[in-house]
């Protein structure tokens, strides 16, 4: 019986270690950008940070602003917090998300996931 | 000891509860999101449909079968005589039905009616092919911000017989339509920024109209209360699952007078004709100029594209550039770089071309890959210097192809897009890269605009490689002047100190050298532009 209580007591704790954490950004319609595409959407946001919504593989939704405030951080305090992670792998600790506002109460929350671009072209 | 026990069976019983109530949490938002994810449309590119093998083995066997008819005598000959615009191919999904509709083109097309062929593929099989023809009764808006029409009219339709390609015409066929229609500003075809703007604001904006098309009757028009349904889509294409999803694409101007030219509109007739359709879609010019004259776009893009380097017809008339490019060839650094790009399989194709409106102060640019084709362009206002500096820009320009190519590799994507895994094996396959990137692009502090990664490594790294290429290239000068030449373009960008030898954002390496080299090396190069004979 003893066991059982610590494999379920253990496999919880598993399911929650494995969890990754919410990051949501604010999406700046006076400073950051979206590039459209055909099948996908680029999100640059904060300093330079590009995020990729792919309409196959990502959700959006309507919420209200309540609902996601508690993970609502800005790329300024995200990297900071990972300042000494010099590894990108901890991207993977994350789910990312972006909230463009529509109103006062809520908008549109989009599930993305980080990339790295490079420059469009280089002029000699 | 017995409570204690008890405990553990409460707290491990409610963590358990926890997690059941969170996962329920998540599938109840997947379902809300599926629900308005009803139809999913994309406006999507050639390259993305040959990956659809279904898709384009039928497009193969229509084409054949086109080729077949249009040898014979038969009557109906001319249904087949049309050519696919690939310039807008939308994708449209409705549960696990997939509908691909094209704009065709015929020789004799006439200005009051276009056509679109609809292709249904479910389960990458393709279910039924249709020719639609729509003939306007109100005259047609072009709406540029939505790259769409407005469309109210008659519609005719013709259904292909899919297990022998051929056109079914014994009987009168009729078939439900879905067209998806935007109320937003006034009613029209939705396009794709609808379908954008729908998911972003669900404000109700896109709604469907079901039509019943027969090959010799059918109406189209939106209701007059169109949109006004609340979230989600009035009338939605849910219940009939045989109905075909598609959306008009085709623009035609009975006066032949548009307030504003089409995009790619080249003769200005306010219609895309197959040559200006080919080039908007994005193929090269020797594609289009061979695709007029055989009537075989895939075929011309077949023969083009087995080449994995292009010169551009701009750069082979240029004498300069071709000279100093066939000099080049010869020089086994720069035939290196080269033959990367000449392998069989290759991740990316280069094409060289010359343009004379680049920057002024700009000598030639490299272009990230798009389609994976890296572009080299070269400023022909900037060839009035000595070969060996023309040269010099030759390589460069090169170097930036071959960074692309390696990030490309790793990137596999028809451009550079890395994810956060293909940045780790970006750091394992090529750390230099990564480093390079990490330092001057990716991780730099907000408010510094560092100079770009590639010039940062190529002044520290590749000057070595850029000097022996100008030996192989002319081994007649002062080893003081490749030194010099190979500093070109690796100085830095922004504002010019000459007081200093610097830029506003110069390059570590070049902030590295001794002030008074710095202008030595400056002093060197004006003296070797200046003094030697310009390239010819």
């Amino acid at each position: 019986m003893k066991k059982i209580i610590y494999f379920l007591i253990l496999t919880s704790f598993s399911f929650y270690a494995q969890k990754k954490e919410k990051i949501v950004f604010l999406f700046d319609q006076n400073k950051d950008s979206i590039i459209l595409k055909n099948n996908y959407r680029i999100y640059t946001i904060g300093n330079n940070q590009t995020f990729k919504y792919s309409v196959k593989k990502h959700k959006e939704i309507n919420v209200t602003y309540e609902k996601i405030k508690k993970h609502v951080v800005s790329t300024h305090d995200f990297l900071k917090k990972n300042k000494f992670k010099k590894d990108p792998k901890y991207y993977n600790e994350y789910l990312f998300y972006i909230f463009i506002r529509n109103n006062y109460k809520s908008g549109c929350l989009v599930e993305v996931e980080k990339i790295w671009l490079v420059e469009s072209k280089i002029a000699d | 000891m017995k409570n204690r026990k008890t405990n553990f069976i409460k707290l491990g019983i409610l963590l358990f509860g926890i997690s059941v109530f969170l996962l329920n949490c998540q599938k109840e938002e997947t379902q809300t999101l599926n629900q308005q994810n009803l139809w999913k449309v994309n406006d999507i590119t050639k390259n993305e449909l040959d990956n659809k093998s279904e898709i384009k083995s039928f497009l193969q066997e229509l084409k054949t079968k086109k080729n077949v008819k249009n040898t014979s005598k038969k009557e109906n000959d001319s249904s087949y005589n049309f050519i696919i615009d690939y310039s807008t191919i939308r994708e449209i999904q409705v549960e696990n039905i997939k509908s691909y509709t094209f704009k065709i083109i015929r020789e004799n097309s006439s200005k009051s009616y276009f056509e679109n062929l609809v292709i249904i593929s479910s389960n990458n099989q393709i279910q039924n092919a249709y020719l639609i023809k729509y003939t306007p009764k109100k005259e047609i808006v072009y709406i540029e911000d939505h790259n769409t029409i407005s469309f109210e009219g008659k519609v005719n339709l013709t259904k292909i017989n899919i297990a022998n390609v051929n056109y079914n015409r014994k009987s009168t066929y009729c078939t439900d339509v879905w067209v998806p229609y935007c109320s937003w500003d006034y009613p029209h075809v939705a396009g794709l920024d609808c379908f954008v703007q729908q998911a972003i604001h669900q404000d109700g904006r896109i709604y469907s109209v079901l039509a019943t098309i027969c090959e010799d009757d059918g109406f189209l028009e939106p209701p007059v209360d169109a949109g006004h349904g609340g979230p989600g889509f009035g009338g939605g294409p849910g219940g009939d699952g045989n109905a075909v999803p598609t959306s008009p694409i085709g623009i035609t101007n009975q006066d032949n007078k548009c307030e504003e030219t089409p995009k790619g509109d080249l003769n200005g007739d306010c219609m895309l004709d197959y040559y200006e359709a080919c080039l908007l879609n994005g193929n090269p010019q020797e594609v289009c100029d061979c695709a007029v004259v055989s009537n075989d776009l895939n075929e011309c893009i077949d023969d083009y594209f087995d080449e994995q380097i292009f010169v551009d017809e701009s750069f082979k008339n240029n004498t300069c550039l071709k000279s100093v490019y066939d000099k080049m060839g010869k020089a086994s650094k720069f035939k290196e770089y080269l033959q990367n790009f000449e392998a069989e399989f290759s991740v990316a194709h280069l094409r060289f071309s010359s343009s004379t409106s680049l920057p002024t102060n700009t000598n030639a640019e490299t272009s990230a890959p798009q389609n994976y084709l890296i572009s080299i362009t070269f400023n022909e206002n900037r060839l009035t210097r000595p070969s060996l500096s023309i040269a010099r820009t030759m390589i460069n320009e090169i170097i930036h192809a071959e960074i692309f190519r390696k990030l490309l590799s790793v990137a596999q994507h028809p451009s550079i897009q890395l994810n956060t895994n293909q940045v780790l094996q970006l750091r394992n396959d090529y750390p230099g890269l990564y480093d390079y990137y990490m330092r001057w692009k990716w991780n730099v502090p907000q408010g510094q605009t560092p100079s770009s990664p590639q010039h940062e490594a190529m002044a520290e790294h590749y000057r070595k490689i850029i000097k022996q290429a100008l030996k192989e290239f002319d081994g007649s000068q002062p080893e003081q002047i490749y030194d010099a030449l190979s500093w070109t373009g690796l100085m830095g960008s922004g504002t010019f100190n000459s007081t200093t030898g610097l830029y506003a954002n110069s390059t570590k390496a070049w902030i590295n050298i001794p002030q008074n080299q710095r202008l030595d090396i400056l002093n060197t190069i004006s003296l070797f532009n200046t003094n030697n004979p310009k390239c010819k």
